[in-house]
């Protein structure tokens, strides 16, 4: 069974996401902050992990998915980065090693297409 | 002397009464402060409601956008989903009348015959009080009544004289052929369709093939069908009779009430063949319409000689 981790500081975005995505034959884990997500990464090694920019705390979502990336025992997890943000962040996103990016408010369609894209690989 | 005392007694009562006032004043500035303090926090904690609301209102503004594009991308699912449903009803409905085009393919004369069964079927089942899918499925499912005839010999099907005793029973298997080649389906049509097949021609007192069923345990829409297609064959020319008359199939189907067919459907089918007669002559029109379209124009003269004739058998009852 695959894992995917949503990391949102709105508990009620990341009761959508697990919704949307609760119907495919995977598990869903949820984290609240860049720290959060960097601690139940390590520890459940999730197959996706779909990650809010902006969050507040000490590690935001850009952070933690540099942090996350750096891990060897993390190298199959793919990032897709989720932002509210109207100004383009997808460079800073791809470099800090996010495999997707999404702008929010975002098509639920096109986050399945992802998530199906890379549980297919 | 008196004068000294009473001023002393006076400085005495005044310096009492500053005292006394000094100590309210250092109250009313120790209260003051205190206030001053209270305020000061109380405005603290509103700053945070403030804030708390603040973000809260935010997250609610973002989750709002944001069903706003689950509501759309719904519209989108339910809209494709409706065209998909369409689609493919359409395709299971045209490989339906292709299954059945396949199996009639060696008879001459059965396309009108399949099209005048489903609308005759379909025409009784409303009589009988069926109701939407019900009629959906007679309608798409009484066509293929004789599918089982794919199985029999073009030697038996196609012979023109009378069949001998072996060759009939050798037609009695296009029932259970039919049945065969419908069983262990899950669609509603396909499991009509297969009783249907196998028991069109059971007799209402269990004299039928193949099973010998009677009465209520025949199927309603194998009853349905049972009436229809006697009707049909009798108003139709076959390659050894002319049409009957409606009025003497009626008679026929009339004698066959309670031993061959349903008795009051037997009665619901005579109260509405005028109706019947109507979809027949509807049909038959339509058919000869198009066939006449479909011939060049140096051809169409021969076909006009041949054409009025053939109507004129069908319409003569």
């Amino acid at each position: 069974m695959k894992t995917i981790l949503v990391v949102d500081d709105t508990k009620e975005l990341r009761k959508l996401v697990r919704m949307t995505l609760e119907y495919e034959d995977c598990r869903i884990i949820e984290a609240s902050s860049g720290k959060e997500a960097v601690e139940s990464a390590s520890r459940k090694k999730p197959d996706i992990i779909i990650m809010d920019l902006f969050m507040p705390g000490e590690i935001d979502g850009l952070e933690a998915t540099r942090r996350i990336k750096s891990n060897p025992k993390l190298s199959e997890c793919n990032v897709i980065i989720l932002t509210g943000s109207r100004s383009c962040h997808k460079e800073e996103a791809i470099k800090a090693g996010a495999n997707d990016f999404l702008q929010k408010p975002f098509s639920p369609l096109t986050l399945i297409d992802k998530v199906e894209h890379i549980l297919k690989k | 002397m008196d004068n000294l005392v009473k001023q002393d007694k006076r400085i005495a009562h005044l310096k009492a009464l500053y005292l006394k006032e000094k100590e309210k004043r250092m109250d009313l500035e120790n209260k003051l402060l205190q206030s001053r303090l209270q305020l000061k926090s109380n405005n603290e904690k509103l700053k945070t409601l403030r804030d708390h609301s603040r973000e809260n209102n935010k997250a609610f503004k973002l989750t709002s956008k944001q069903l706003v594009k689950y509501a759309a991308d719904l519209r989108t699912i339910v809209a494709n989903l409706n065209s998909t449903n369409r689609e493919l009803q359409q395709a299971y409905q045209d490989t339906i009348h292709r299954l059945v085009l396949a199996s009639e393919y060696k008879d001459q004369d059965t396309g009108n015959h399949i099209n005048r069964m489903s609308r005759y079927c379909l025409k009784l089942a409303e009589k009988v009080n069926l109701r939407g899918q019900e009629l959906e499925q007679i309608r798409f499912a009484t066509p293929m009544h004789d599918v089982g005839k794919i199985g029999i010999p073009d030697s038996i099907i196609l012979k023109n004289g009378r069949l001998t005793e072996k060759e009939f029973d050798v037609v009695k298997t296009h029932t259970t052929i039919g049945g065969e080649i419908l069983k262990n389906s899950r669609a509603g049509i396909l499991k009509m369709a297969r009783e249907i097949a196998l028991y069109h021609h059971e007799k209402w007192n269990g004299t039928g093939y193949p099973s010998g069923l009677k009465g209520e345990n025949i199927p309603l829409p194998a009853r349905i069908v049972a009436i229809c297609d006697t009707f049909d064959a009798l108003t139709s020319s076959r390659p050894y009779k002319a049409p009957y008359p409606v009025g003497i199939s009626c008679e026929i189907i009339k004698k066959g009430k309670g031993t061959h067919f349903d008795p009051a459907l037997t009665d619901i089918f005579l109260s509405s063949v005028d109706e019947l007669v109507y979809i027949k002559r509807e049909i038959d029109s339509k058919i000869s319409e198009e066939k006449k379209r479909e011939c060049a124009w140096s051809e169409r003269d021969i076909i006009e000689a041949v054409i009025p004739n053939a109507a004129a058998g069908f319409n003569n009852p």
